[in-house]
């Protein structure tokens, strides 16, 4: 009954959908339903058919059988080029076009749609300003004068540009330094808080995975092997093959990174904060419960103060706090 | 550049050439008409102890200039260098006007071996110092255009008339803009018909790709016939064309003449212009034109706004090889009466008269060296505009 409802619902849906190049079998009749404004991440090791997927979805590979509904209409109803105009799609390598300016590049949806030119303008200024680019002095450059956290930051603006409600993103950060890669992820995720796309992200990094993903769809050989949340993917994954993805034995850590310090503080009675001695090392709330074990292990104290944002003190989390059985607290 | 630089040994040995030319060869000879044998005058014949001195000590500041070869030395050089070149063909007015008696119509001055030489180290020599000094394309182009200015005003200016290539000239000026006019319409043919058929082919290549072996390979062999065979065989079964359709006879299709020639020279053009337009469309990255795609760009879009930009620069690289190579064949289509600057060439030769064969040649050289550096500037300027130095992201 629930899985019906959900389908009914669905942004996206993949109704036993085939793959196959000549003999090969890519993807192997998977069903998916992605709900709207859901942030959907595919995950596998590489050829495990989790592009060619996504790269069904806007018809840059043509199923073999089986069916793909946007909003409930089967893509192959709609002209191909329309599809597409209506789908963001942004890849690793940014396919931004060299010979065209930054402006020009984010406006080449808008453009194909027959936009007015000054709509087009306003549009541009308005994304660089949503990805934090300064616009005189992004908007007149050429995508080789950009370093590739911009370049890339340039693509996800472009895939926005026509206001697409399904956004595509095949391995967008996979060509970043770990520091860049990080930052465009928080921006990807106070992107979705406020855009609310329905996104399908590929990626083979289970850790960018369990940071973005609303629901992880582990991939292996064309087939779905799991899918789920995050939590509910940590808590049990459902073969060894998945447990390798999440890390082995790192697994405790990965689920700590995804649970917030205020989660498991105590929070301090008012007659307690003036007791604090003001060094005591602290902890945010927002921090995870990784970073908070992380600075006891570093320091080797087993308490830490937790702040607020504006730096007050709300709480204390000890090791005792942080070490609970599993399920016991979600 | 650090003031303490080493010496640049090719201006050096430069210097030491220019002056050894300069003393040991004859640098013109004056003949009384087109057939007597001319008399070689050296420097010391021409100018006495005093120009030998000059010169040598010219030579010696740019020698003390390439010992200590710093950055202002070497631009001090450049323009020592380039006003020896200015200069020159106002050093042959003064010569020409001093040894040629103007009662004397048929008297002629010929270029010696020492002045070639000279010409040829010291453009050798201004080659080394814009390398070295790494102008811009501004500077380069104002040298060239300074120079030429010089030679154009020496022309005009008619002291240069008693030179023996300006007799030539002036004995058949009608004929040799004819040919030059000739000449250039040819080779314009030439280059716009086998752009179009190599575009044509690359085209099918990219959507046949099984056709592109067997292209190519054709194409090589093509290359590989010598011209004057390929012009013999085009012979036969062009004369039965034309004499069996009368229509192509009045086109002027014969067995000799621009037909053959038009033939050849694009047969020869299409493997260089083929191999540049296909492998051009083909290296345009993919994730690019997979992003045009996945954008919603029709494939005409993908091609005229994206794939085409993109191959221009190297499409361009591939329409200048043909043109400057089409330029020099198109001389040898002289010989099944074809015309151009080839005919003075062929004449020249045929009457053991070097300087009529230097009036086929030297236009022949000066146009190949002045469509070779204007495509190479519009390619630079292209990839210029289009901001591609590099493809690579910085981190």
């Amino acid at each position: 009954m629930a899985d019906e409802r959900q389908a009914a619902a669905a942004k996206i849906e993949l109704d036993a959908v085939t793959k196959r190049f000549g003999d090969v079998t890519a993807v192997d009749a998977i069903r998916l339903a992605i709900p709207r404004g859901e942030l959907c991440v595919l995950v596998g090791t590489s050829g495990c058919g989790k592009s060619t997927t996504l790269r069904m979805i806007n018809r840059l590979i043509e199923h073999t059988a089986g069916q793909i509904r946007i909003d409930g209409q089967q893509i192959r109803d709609f002209d191909e080029q329309r599809l597409r105009r209506r789908i963001g799609y942004a890849i690793q390598s940014t396919g931004l076009f060299p010979h065209w300016t930054v402006a020009r590049n984010i406006g080449l949806v808008p453009r194909l749609l027959r936009w007015p030119a000054s709509r087009i303008a306003a549009r541009v200024s308005e994304l660089l300003a949503l990805l934090g680019l300064d616009e005189s002095e992004f908007a007149g450059k050429y995508p080789h004068q950009l370093s590739g956290g911009q370049a890339q930051r340039i693509g996800v603006a472009r895939a926005l540009a026509a206001d697409p409600e399904v956004l595509l993103m095949d391995e967008p950060f996979g060509a970043l330094d770990p520091i860049t890669r990080e930052s465009l992820q928080d921006e990807l995720l106070r992107l979705q808080s406020r855009l609310h796309k329905t996104i399908v992200f590929v990626t083979h990094d289970m850790d960018e995975a369990l940071k973005l993903a609303d629901r992880i769809v582990v991939m292996d050989a064309g087939r779905i092997v799991q899918q789920g949340s995050a939590e509910a993917l940590l808590q049990a994954p459902a073969d060894a093959f998945v447990e390798s993805l999440l890390g082995g034995r790192d697994r405790g850590l990965k689920h700590a990174a995804l649970t917030r310090v205020a989660e498991r503080m105590r929070p301090l009675s008012d007659a307690q904060r003036g007791d604090q001695a003001l060094e005591t090392l602290s902890v945010a709330a927002d921090d995870s419960l990784r970073q908070a074990l992380s600075l006891m292990l570093w320091h080797g104290v087993d308490s830490l103060l937790v702040n607020d944002v504006e730096g007050q003190m709300v709480g204390s989390l000890s090791l005792r706090d942080v070490v609970v059985a599993r399920g016991a607290n979600s | 550049m650090s003031p303490a630089a080493a010496p640049n040994p090719v201006l050096l040995v430069l210097t030491a050439l220019a002056a050894s030319v300069m003393l040991g060869l004859p640098l013109i000879s004056v003949q009384p008409n087109r057939i007597m044998p001319g008399e070689g005058l050296t420097l010391w014949a021409l100018g006495g102890p005093l120009a030998v001195a000059a010169v040598l000590t010219l030579l010696a500041a740019l020698a003390w200039l390439a010992w200590r070869p710093t950055r202002r030395a070497l631009a001090t050089a450049l323009a020592l260098v380039g006003l020896c070149l200015a200069l020159l063909p106002w050093g042959l007015v003064a010569v020409a006007a001093e040894q040629i008696d103007p009662d004397m119509a048929s008297a002629r001055i010929g270029l010696g071996a020492g002045l070639w030489a000279l010409l040829f180290v010291l453009l050798l020599a201004l080659l080394e110092l814009l390398n070295r000094l790494a102008l811009g394309p501004l500077p380069r182009w104002g040298l060239t255009l300074v120079l030429a200015l010089s030679l154009f005003a020496a022309l005009a200016g008619g002291g240069l008339d008693s030179l023996a290539l300006m007799r030539e000239y002036h004995g058949r000026s009608a004929t040799f803009h004819a040919a030059l006019r000739y000449h250039l319409v040819l080779v314009a043919a030439v280059v716009g018909i086998s752009l179009l058929l190599a575009a044509a082919l690359a085209l099918a290549m990219r959507r046949w790709s099984r056709l592109q072996r067997g292209t190519f390979s054709v194409l090589s062999v093509l290359q590989t016939i010598p011209s004057l065979a390929l012009f013999g065989l085009l012979l036969a079964p062009l004369a039965y064309l034309a004499a069996r359709f009368t229509w192509l006879g009045d086109l002027g299709v014969r067995g000799i003449g621009w037909a053959p020639a038009l033939i050849a020279l694009v047969a020869y053009s299409l493997l260089p212009m083929t191999r540049n337009a296909y492998v051009a469309l083909d290296e345009v990255a993919a994730d690019v034109t997979d992003a045009a795609r996945g954008m919603g760009m029709s494939p005409g879009q993908v091609f005229w706004q994206v794939r085409l930009p993109l191959a221009l620069p190297v499409m361009l690289e591939g329409i200048r090889i043909t043109a400057v190579q089409a330029i020099g064949l198109a001389a040898v289509a002289a010989l099944i009466g074809a015309g151009g600057l080839g005919t003075f060439i062929f004449q020249g030769l045929g009457q053991a008269a070097m300087d009529l064969v230097l009036l086929g040649a030297l236009p022949i050289i000066l146009i190949a060296l002045l469509v070779d550096g204007a495509f190479s500037a519009l390619a630079e300027q292209l990839r210029r505009s289009q901001g591609r130095g590099d493809t690579a992201h910085g981190g």
